[in-house]
């Protein structure tokens, strides 16, 4: 376990500055309220707090298409992977490094929510379960990037993830009701899109935990395939 | 016991992804070092050296054939704590070199009491104690090989594979890692040395092999390789240069080279001019000659390594 939080670790290392500027994000999204117009602001700062919810799913594709590929083109992926730790303790250290950025990320997003719109008025009773919604979201996209990364370039990862989690959300929206159970990211992040000041933000917790057990899928699939692929590495 | 490192005729196939376009990097490919050795492993550009670095390690798989790294197959992770391995070009991620190894000797399973005096002695092996909080960033290329090998020694190895170790290092640097070389050996560890520098090779690997096109076209101990069968060198005083042909002159002496069949004969000639011989030597060749005598397009070995190939 101690290899998978040290490549956890210095995952999020790596990630410190995209990280800072996330934060700084939320930071003006923070000044954004203190200075908002009392009349318009409550709903202009839910809007951007929807807004910056839905990024942060973009946020978990961009880390997840990028975390293999940044490590093999550098080649330094040589001497992790030349140490005591299989490929599939990696994945997971990536995958775990993945979610502290965005853990950290969806919680400084929660504190910043639970003030702002605590003071406007949203009901504060399901946010912190909602903020798990969102970073579970996060993940279930991660993981499934991460997987499609480990034989596609980045970027064919990317939109790849996009679609695979993209279909099921247009055919629930639709009206299917059995898509939505899929790569349930829509699921999971719909309830706070419709949430207002009126109405409460609630997820389904069984929609939790089927996102963390497709997350768990997509991690085991993507070490089981990382780990019959040949490493290839530039040559300098 | 086991070999250190043994490749069992290993094929290895590289793809495209239409599979239309296939190139064969190893082509049963067998090798065996044994334990305690120092073994180098010399070839040309895209002879395969890299490839089957890659496979010992797990980076890849072959494509038929199988090898033992330590008596266990190719690719595990338990065997791979044993084995401490520097990459060519070598890439670190970017923090102060102590935190570095740690992190390196983390991976290896390393932690408190231990983990601080492996990080010590291997910084101390390679000379950067002194650089231990500066960032990797900012180390030349030569500081960053030397961190490559740190990172490989942190972990007390009993197999060291080092591809290129000395190639961006100045000659005090590599007199330095020549005498760890040395050192691990006599401490019984297994290094398995791939090289472009002859020299460095010829200095410190008790067996080589050399590999063109994807086989290995030569093995053996270096003095076997090197020694001719067919010359005998000689050295004489007191008689006249004109009495052999090609022959050099150093100060008093007489030097000159005369086929094997033909060694008894050239040294009556010397007595009978009158002359003395002072040594009479096998001809040994530079591992420069050889290496280019094996690895060159129109050497038969090559030829044959082509035909099977294919080529």
């Amino acid at each position: 376990m101690r290899p998978v939080l040290l490549i956890a670790k210095n995952f999020a290392r790596e990630q410190r500055w995209p990280l800072f500027f996330l934060l700084l994000w939320v930071l003006g999204w923070a000044t954004f309220g203190v200075f908002a117009d009392p009349h318009s602001g409550p709903e202009d700062a839910l809007m951007i707090f929807r807004q910056l919810a839905v990024y942060s799913v973009t946020f978990g594709v961009f880390f997840g298409s990028s975390a293999i590929q940044a490590d093999q083109r550098s080649r330094r992926i040589l001497a992790v992977l030349s140490k005591g730790i299989s490929r599939r303790q990696y994945i997971f250290g990536l995958l775990s490094g993945i979610a502290l950025v965005l853990g950290v990320f969806c919680l400084c997003m929660g504190f910043t929510a639970s003030w702002l719109l605590g003071h406007f008025g949203f009901s504060e009773t399901a946010m912190w379960f909602g903020m798990l919604a969102v970073w579970t979201a996060c993940m279930l996209t991660a993981s499934l990037t991460l997987l499609l990364s480990t034989f596609m370039p980045p970027l064919f990862a990317a939109i790849g993830a996009g679609t695979v989690a993209g279909i099921p959300a247009l055919l629930a929206l639709r009206g299917d009701a059995f898509s939505k159970y899929v790569i349930p990211v829509h699921g999971l992040l719909e309830p706070l899109i419709r949430a207002d000041f009126n109405q409460r933000w609630h997820v389904s917790h069984g929609m939790v935990l089927l996102g963390w057990t497709e997350t768990a899928v997509f991690w085991l699939v993507a070490a089981w395939i990382f780990s019959r692929r040949d490493l290839s590495v530039a040559v300098e | 016991m086991p070999f250190a490192l043994e490749y069992d005729a290993i094929t290895k196939e590289y793809r495209s992804w239409s599979g239309q376009r296939r190139v064969r990097a190893l082509q049963q490919f067998s090798l065996s070092v044994e334990r305690g050795e120092i073994f180098g492993f010399l070839g040309p550009n895209g002879a395969g050296k890299s490839t089957a670095i890659h496979l010992a390690m797990g980076f890849m798989r072959p494509s038929s054939g199988g090898g033992r790294m330590l008596g266990k197959p190719f690719g595990e992770a338990a065997t791979r704590r044993r084995v401490g391995f520097l990459a060519e070009n070598v890439a670190l991620y970017h923090r102060r070199a102590k935190a570095a190894i740690r992190f390196y000797g983390g991976l290896n399973g390393l932690h408190g009491a231990a983990l601080d005096r492996s990080t010590r002695s291997a910084l101390e092996a390679v000379d950067l104690q002194s650089e231990s909080t500066r960032n990797l960033g900012q180390f030349s290329r030569g500081m960053l090989q030397r961190m490559g090998l740190a990172q490989a020694l942190v972990n007390d190895p009993e197999l060291l594979i080092l591809d290129e170790p000395t190639s961006a290092l100045d000659p005090a640097a590599r007199v330095s890692i020549r005498e760890l070389l040395l050192r691990f050996r006599s401490q019984g560890k297994t290094i398995f040395l791939s090289s472009h520098l002859l020299s460095e090779v010829e200095l410190v690997c008790d067996r080589v092999a050399i590999l063109s096109r994807g086989r290995v076209v030569r093995i053996g101990t270096l003095s076997a390789m090197l020694e001719t069968t067919d010359q005998v060198e000689l050295v004489a005083r007191s008689i006249s240069e004109s009495l052999f042909a090609k022959s050099t002159v150093e100060g008093e002496r007489i030097r000159f080279a005369v086929p094997k069949t033909q060694q008894r004969e050239a040294i009556e000639r010397v007595w009978t001019a009158g002359g003395e011989v002072v040594s009479v030597n096998p001809v040994r060749r530079s591992l420069e000659e050889l290496f280019l005598e094996l690895t060159s397009p129109e050497s038969s070995a090559v030829e044959l390594a082509a035909r099977e190939r294919g080529d």
